[in-house]
């Protein structure tokens, strides 16, 4: 079975402009060069055509160097140990609210997606906001010591109450650096980190953006991975909500569950490339039953799917 | 189709391939499907030389027919079954007087079937997975589809001692969650063992359909240059979890060339499954089902076309019913079992176990 072109990243008006000259499978631009391929493109677009195809077809001569080590491998694999070590490395968010940590395994995990839903008023905004503090805690402390993107789409980010939540987060780890019974040479560890660990400090690790539309959140997504070359430290990213920019102006309810599947797939990708934990808002939708007239019940909207846990928040 | 080259038809010269190009033949089935005299009154080329180029061109192409019985043959040397490393509590099934494997012979079944315990998934799947086949678990977010994937992946490659590749598209592979499993069922592991166990089992992570392709292009590539070593020669069971969240972004409206990676996503699996007999497994999500017809409020995604790739569909649906959540696993495709059969299954600490058998069958 050959590889057919189309199976490749690669536009349609390639694609096209390839198969009219009769080039359909992988094997038939094995041997051509940009030049003979002469297809009215520009000779760089002819190479990076022939580029595409090639680097994924032929993927061990490019990495001859290292060759006796990968050559066991399908390029990309891990092997299940390496994961299992990789996540132990890891750490976790800690939500400073011990039930919540246990039933989360420790805390909002690091390389997942994770959704919060629940009713209007309910304290999503707050467990976000908390999350976007909390990521920023010391090393010192057992924290992550990174910082927090905060996608505000519902214009619910009130930044006096993170100076808040900062100032009592703050004041909790001033009283564990007093209280706890450590050697001396680790607590001056932790009142050197707590100079950094201040309101002011706290703040400018948050990057606020604010969405507008759903266009803007999409955009974001895709802007995002350079973002997050750039601020390496950061280890959250909050999104709050997913669901509101997508609850109106929808005529296509099909091209709103692929919007957000392709967003779905690009928070994930962020996850587990960059080490980040994602935490998605989510609103809840009414449901009534065909079946049992009169009953009706809340669910979460969208019906998103690819979440990794999902946390239903109730009064 | 392939272009046409000098190479794949051997006879023809460059300038005749030229001149055919500038006549509209461009590829090997523009060649093999034109009229040879229009052809040869254009070109020049000696009517009789075209169809006898057309005649081997043809020949080159054609499949091979098979013998049943080499078929059959080559077919055993790989087959194998594992087990969903589904755990029994209430009942243990007798499966010796179990007629299921018609087709062979009586001591082939015995020695296929001493490894296979027959539980609760197990059982709806008449043994377990099959070599050759495409099986796909359709639920809806929760319902617990990773959760049995973990549970094949570890069993395969601990029970059966076999390679996996597990293609994750949605970061759902845990390792800490596969060790867990792997001290539910083995209390004592020394770090050796536990390093032996997981490093059979590669994860491939693929966000996107361009991605999941390669993926599984270069596994088959790696099937196909049979390479010498115990990765490739082992490797028996490949597990995409989840494909529907790759596939559908780029499916439905206006979107042509989703379709058409769909179909090219299902051809590699049929693949792989078939010519180079792995266990296939696959996840898919659900959308909601309007018609009345159905006797599930929900449906498989991606639609009918994708209904016809996998050879057994396995429909996993939650039941709450006061605290305790039921889930029952029911078969509504296959080719070897009765359909709209039901088991009831629960997930705890130590992964899948089977629960008594469901009243209404």
């Amino acid at each position: 079975m050959q590889r057919e072109l189309s199976t490749f990243p690669l536009s349609p008006n390639y694609l096209q402009k390839l198969s009219i000259a009769g080039y359909n499978t992988a094997e038939d631009l094995k041997d051509v060069s940009p030049i003979e391929l002469n297809l009215s493109l520009e000779r760089e677009e002819a190479l990076r055509i022939i580029q595409t195809v090639r680097s994924t077809t032929e993927p061990q001569q490019s990495s001859k160097t290292n060759q006796i080590t990968s050559s066991n491998n399908v390029p990309g694999s891990k092997n299940a140990y390496d994961i299992l070590l990789q996540e132990q490395s890891y750490g976790s968010i800690v939500t400073f609210c011990e039930q919540l940590d246990d039933m989360l395994g420790g805390g909002v995990p690091v390389g997942k997606i994770t959704e919060f839903c629940g009713a209007p008023g309910i304290g999503k905004t707050q467990i976000g906001i908390q999350l976007a503090v909390d990521v920023q805690i010391p090393d010192e402390f057992g924290g992550l010591n990174g910082e927090a993107i905060y996608i505000d789409t519902e214009g619910s980010f009130i930044v006096e109450r993170v100076v808040d939540i900062a100032a009592a987060a703050v004041k909790h780890m001033e009283h564990v650096a007093h209280s706890s019974e450590i050697d001396e040479t680790e607590r001056s560890l932790q009142t050197e980190a707590m100079r950094n660990f201040q309101v002011e400090n706290i703040l400018s690790k948050i990057y606020v953006f604010r969405c507008h539309d759903y266009m803007q959140l999409i955009a974001l997504s895709h802007v995002l991975p350079d973002f997050l070359l750039e601020h390496s430290k950061v280890k959250l990213i909050v999104v709050d909500s997913i669901a509101f920019q997508f609850r109106h102006d929808f005529d296509d309810l099909a091209l709103r569950t692929r919007l957000l599947n392709g967003l779905a797939q690009s928070f994930i990708k962020m996850a587990c490339e960059n080490q980040l934990a994602v935490v998605l808002m989510n609103q809840m939708t009414t449901r009534v039953k065909t079946s049992q007239l009169g009953q009706s019940h809340l669910i979460p909207a969208l019906g998103l799917q690819t979440c990794t846990s999902r946390l239903h928040v109730k009064k | 189709m392939n272009r046409l080259v000098s190479l794949s038809c051997g006879s023809l010269k460059s300038d005749q391939l030229d001149v055919l190009r500038s006549n509209g033949i461009k590829t090997v089935a523009d060649f093999i499907s034109c009229d040879v005299e229009s052809l040869a009154q254009k070109t020049s080329i000696p009517a009789k030389e075209i169809s006898s180029i057309q005649s081997i061109v043809i020949a080159q192409l054609a499949a091979f027919p098979l013998n049943g019985k080499d078929y059959y043959n080559g077919l055993m040397t790989r087959f194998s079954i594992f087990s969903t490393g589904c755990k029994n509590m209430y009942f243990k099934a007798v499966f010796v007087d179990k007629e299921v494997l018609i087709y062979y012979s009586r001591r082939q079944r015995q020695t296929l079937l001493t490894e296979v315990k027959f539980f609760s998934l197990d059982e709806l799947l008449d043994g377990g997975l099959y070599t050759g086949d495409v099986t796909e678990i359709v639920g809806a977010a929760g319902t617990g589809k990773s959760q049995i994937c973990m549970n094949i992946t570890l069993s395969t490659s601990m029970e059966a001692k076999k390679y996996v590749i597990y293609i994750d598209t949605g970061g759902s592979f845990c390792g800490e969650r596969i060790k867990q499993l792997l001290e539910g069922c083995k209390a004592s592991l020394d770090d050796e063992e536990i390093h032996k166990i997981l490093s059979r089992i590669s994860v491939i992570q693929a966000f996107d359909i361009f991605s999941m392709l390669e993926a599984l292009e270069s596994v088959r590539q790696r099937l196909v240059s049979e390479i010498e070593d115990e990765k490739t020669l082992q490797l028996r069971l490949v597990i995409v979890d989840c494909l529907a969240a790759v596939v559908s972004p780029v499916l439905g409206g206006q979107q042509i060339h989703g379709h058409s990676l769909m179909v090219n996503l299902s051809r590699i699996l049929k693949s792989l499954a078939v010519e180079h007999s792995l266990a296939v497994v696959i996840t898919n999500n659900v959308v909601a089902d309007s018609s009345w017809s159905s006797p599930f409020s929900t449906k498989p995604a991606l639609g009918p076309t994708w209904g016809h790739v996998p050879s057994t569909r396995v429909f996993i649906q939650t039941q709450t019913e006061g605290s305790e959540t039921n889930r029952i696993a029911t078969i509504t495709k296959s080719s070897r079992q009765k359909l709209h059969l039901s088991r009831a299954f629960c997930i705890d600490h130590g992964g899948v176990r089977s629960q008594a058998k469901l009243t209404s069958e």
